[in-house]
């Protein structure tokens, strides 16, 4: 097309006109629309109040035929660095479980139980710090499997829904780690270690051998315990050794003179443990070796390993995927039988945090079980958290009398206020 | 004929000034704002902050703001540093105080300015004593994150990635008492699939090269976000804003951080900047008070 001076012109005169429109919509640009808060959101200065926490909380279960569990639970904290390198916390829970609760029902009564959930004293020097007191030791990166995580029992006495944490056991211990680069090193040392808990106020798990003969007391007392950790820090991966000389978690029914007595395993550990991240994966394993497991219904001892590979990984939309398969073999004569365990997870958050959906899903070769429970939370606001579970699970027949037999359906509702 | 060669050469010569002046000024655009991210990256080195973070839905009458409901309040205690010859990379270390359910949580991040290192992320978990470490990538290729709950998306904290975006100056002028520049941002092929945004306004004062209000339009280039910066003071030299409001247009909610405290090149040790932090708690306190010392 030939270009004549008129259209030239034109061209120009259209190009001005679209950048001043442009210039009058750039001008809007510098309008202040400055706005004033019609309040000052409220700034509470720190005072000792702050040290302090309180939580308040009331759940229940139901399962078919009525309720199982229906306990109120107060617990206060406290933390705070009262002095130059010093650290103190407390942590101490109050549970009431009502008359309907079935712990409260093999006691024929409702009751109420305290326990420290911690109480201890942390001093820091140069490198080092010791703390010493009531607190919960957890080693092991594979969340779900117990292949190294072993120091610290067990209370069955709270609900597992999706979160491991809620249902470990604390115990009076001296701990100390330093930290010198790229190293951290743990040492611990218990000096009356505990087993896992399954009733309050009464024998632990009693079990009848046969029908008519009196029912054998599980409970044993553990001695001391220690063991320490060493832990290198690398650029994407972490590498843990470990050692400890430690006592069974459960006690287990052995012969002695053809007598059946509750006896508990001492034995060396040795562990290893590592995480890898790759991106959004994260890789992990575990592996620990046990000298002298006590065998059930036996007199004999076997070693024991334990092997355990996880993954987590986090979507690009922030769901967050994790799964790990554990084995547990033994070596010796009449040693039981290697049991696989398969366990996964699912998380995500929604609503600006607010709402937490999770999944946690297991399945045991031996004793054959399996579980899927599906938790939310809705944290209303800063102060109250209202939580819902339902929980499937199928057991095989001889837990059926045990203290960690799960009902096939359980329904679990709790609300918290926390301040 | 020969009056339309001159035509020609006269459109020609028009064009071609035209497109010299936008290329200049594309220019000019994107070294104030490399200059503003390198001062705003010198305010996160060696820096102690004490934040409030707040969020609530808000209705608005006679330009006067207010929240409808009772707002969500986070305070938390952070430490930071760059590091690196260009101090791209930095190490960060964020213990929250509030709300009590969230009490003790912290939270180390090492991230890099390089795209092939995976940020490196650990966190506390206090029920467990214990501290695990986060697969989070490098966070270019993974959805922007609320800030603990906020209208903030952690794509509205981060600072640098310049080569990800062609700028353009849209305006000079007064803006309430200040002269500024309004710069737009708008994300190249590389950025667009990571990004929540089409284009980033910023209002840049002239004189102290910090941003006075950001504006941030979604995909369909409607506004989404305003952000206002205020009460700006100058601390150790540098010019930092104590109150950053955000006002999320399409959902009617706001967030507001305000710095509560704060101290700018302080001397952070570099071993606070590791694990011991979130389980020492006698070493944190000690060495945050010494921070504390500092804060203006």
């Amino acid at each position: 097309m030939k270009m004549t001076s008129k259209k030239y012109l034109g061209w120009i005169l259209g190009f001005v006109l679209i950048s001043t429109r442009a210039l009058s919509v750039a001008e809007d640009l510098l309008e202040d629309d400055d706005f004033s808060f019609e309040e000052e959101i409220e700034v509470v200065e720190d005072n000792w109040r702050s040290a302090f926490k309180a939580t308040l909380e009331q759940s229940q279960t139901h399962i078919a035929g009525g309720l199982q569990t229906q306990r109120s639970t107060v617990r206060m904290e406290y933390e705070d660095g009262f002095a130059k390198g010093w650290y103190i916390k407390l942590d101490s829970k109050y549970r009431y479980f009502w008359h309907e609760d079935q712990l409260a029902q093999q006691q024929n009564d409702a009751y109420g139980h305290h326990q420290w959930q911690q109480a201890w004293l942390q001093y820091s020097f140069g490198a080092c710090a010791i703390k010493s007191g009531r607190q919960t030791l957890i080693w092991g990166e594979v969340e779900g499997t117990f292949a190294v995580d072993i120091v610290t029992p067990f209370d069955y006495t709270e609900q597992l829904l999706t979160e491991y944490s809620n249902i470990r056991l604390a115990q009076d211990m001296a701990f100390a780690e330093c930290f010198s680069d790229r190293i951290q090193t743990q040492l611990f040392y218990i000096p009356n270690a505990k087993t896992d808990v399954y009733r309050h106020n009464t024998s632990q798990f009693p079990v009848q051998l046969a029908p008519g003969t009196p029912a054998l007391d599980m409970d044993v007392d553990a001695e001391e315990e220690w063991g320490g950790r060493l832990k290198w820090l690398g650029d994407g991966f972490d590498i843990s050794i470990m050692v400890a000389k430690l006592y069974g978690n459960s006690p287990v029914v052995v012969f002695e003179q053809s007598l059946p007595k509750a006896d508990i395993s001492y034995f060396t550990f040795y562990g290893l443990s590592s995480s890898v991240a790759r991106g959004r994966l994260l890789m992990k394993f575990d592996a620990g070796y046990k000298t002298d497991q006590l065998t059930s219904m036996t007199s004999k001892t076997s070693n024991r390993y334990d092997v355990a590979l996880g993954l987590e990984y986090t979507t690009s939309s922030n769901h967050n995927l994790n799964g790990g398969v554990w084995r547990a073999g033994y070596k010796g004569d009449d040693a039981p039988d290697k049991t696989d365990i398969i366990t996964f997870g699912w998380s995500k958050t929604y609503l600006k945090d607010d709402l937490s959906i999770s999944l946690l899903g297991n399945w045991v070769s031996e004793p054959r079980y399996k579980s899927i429970t599906l938790q939310s939370e809705y944290q209303w606001d800063d102060y109250w958290n209202i939580s819902a579970a339902l929980g499937l699970a199928d057991s095989d027949e001889s837990m059926l009398d045990t203290p960690v037999y799960r009902p096939d359906e359980t329904l679990v509702f709790a609300i918290k206020f926390e301040f | 004929m020969k009056k339309n060669g001159y035509g020609f050469n006269a459109f020609i010569i028009v064009v071609g000034l035209l497109f010299c002046i936008s290329v200049t000024k594309a220019d000019e655009a994107r070294d104030i704002m490399e200059k503003v991210d390198h001062l705003q990256r010198k305010t996160a080195d060696s820096t102690l902050t004490k934040a409030r973070l707040s969020s609530c839905k808000f209705g608005k009458s006679n330009r006067k703001v207010a929240c409808v409901e009772k707002a969500r309040v986070k305070l938390m205690e952070s430490v930071s540093t760059q590091l690196g010859s260009e101090k791209k990379d930095s190490k960060s270390i964020s213990i929250l105080l509030e709300p009590s359910s969230e009490r003790g949580i912290g939270m180390l991040t090492y991230s890099y300015d390089d795209t092939n290192k995976d940020t490196e992320s650990w966190l506390y978990l206090s029920a467990l004593g214990r501290v695990k470490r986060m697969a989070s990538g490098t966070g270019e290729d993974q959805e922007p994150v609320s800030l603990f709950g906020s209208e903030f998306t952690t794509e509205d904290m981060e600072s640098g990635k310049m080569d990800e975006y062609d700028f353009k100056i849209l305006k000079e002028g007064a803006f309430g008492k200040h002269q500024v520049w309004v710069i737009e941002a708008r994300p190249k092929t590389v950025r667009l699939q990571k990004t929540n945004y089409s284009k980033v306004l910023f209002w840049i004062d002239k004189e102290r090269y910090i941003s006075l209000k950001v504006q941030n339009y979604d995909k369909r280039e409607k506004l989404l976000k305003k952000i206002m910066f205020k009460n700006i003071e100058q601390i150790n030299g540098l010019w930092i804003a104590r109150d950053t409001t955000l006002i999320n247009i399409q959902t009617q909610r706001l967030s507001r951080m305000k710095n509560l405290e704060i101290a700018i090149g302080v001397d952070v040790d570099n071993e606070f900047l590791t694990q011991r932090t979130l389980t020492d708690f006698a070493y944190r306190e000690r060495e945050l008070e010494k921070l504390r010392q500092h804060i203006q």
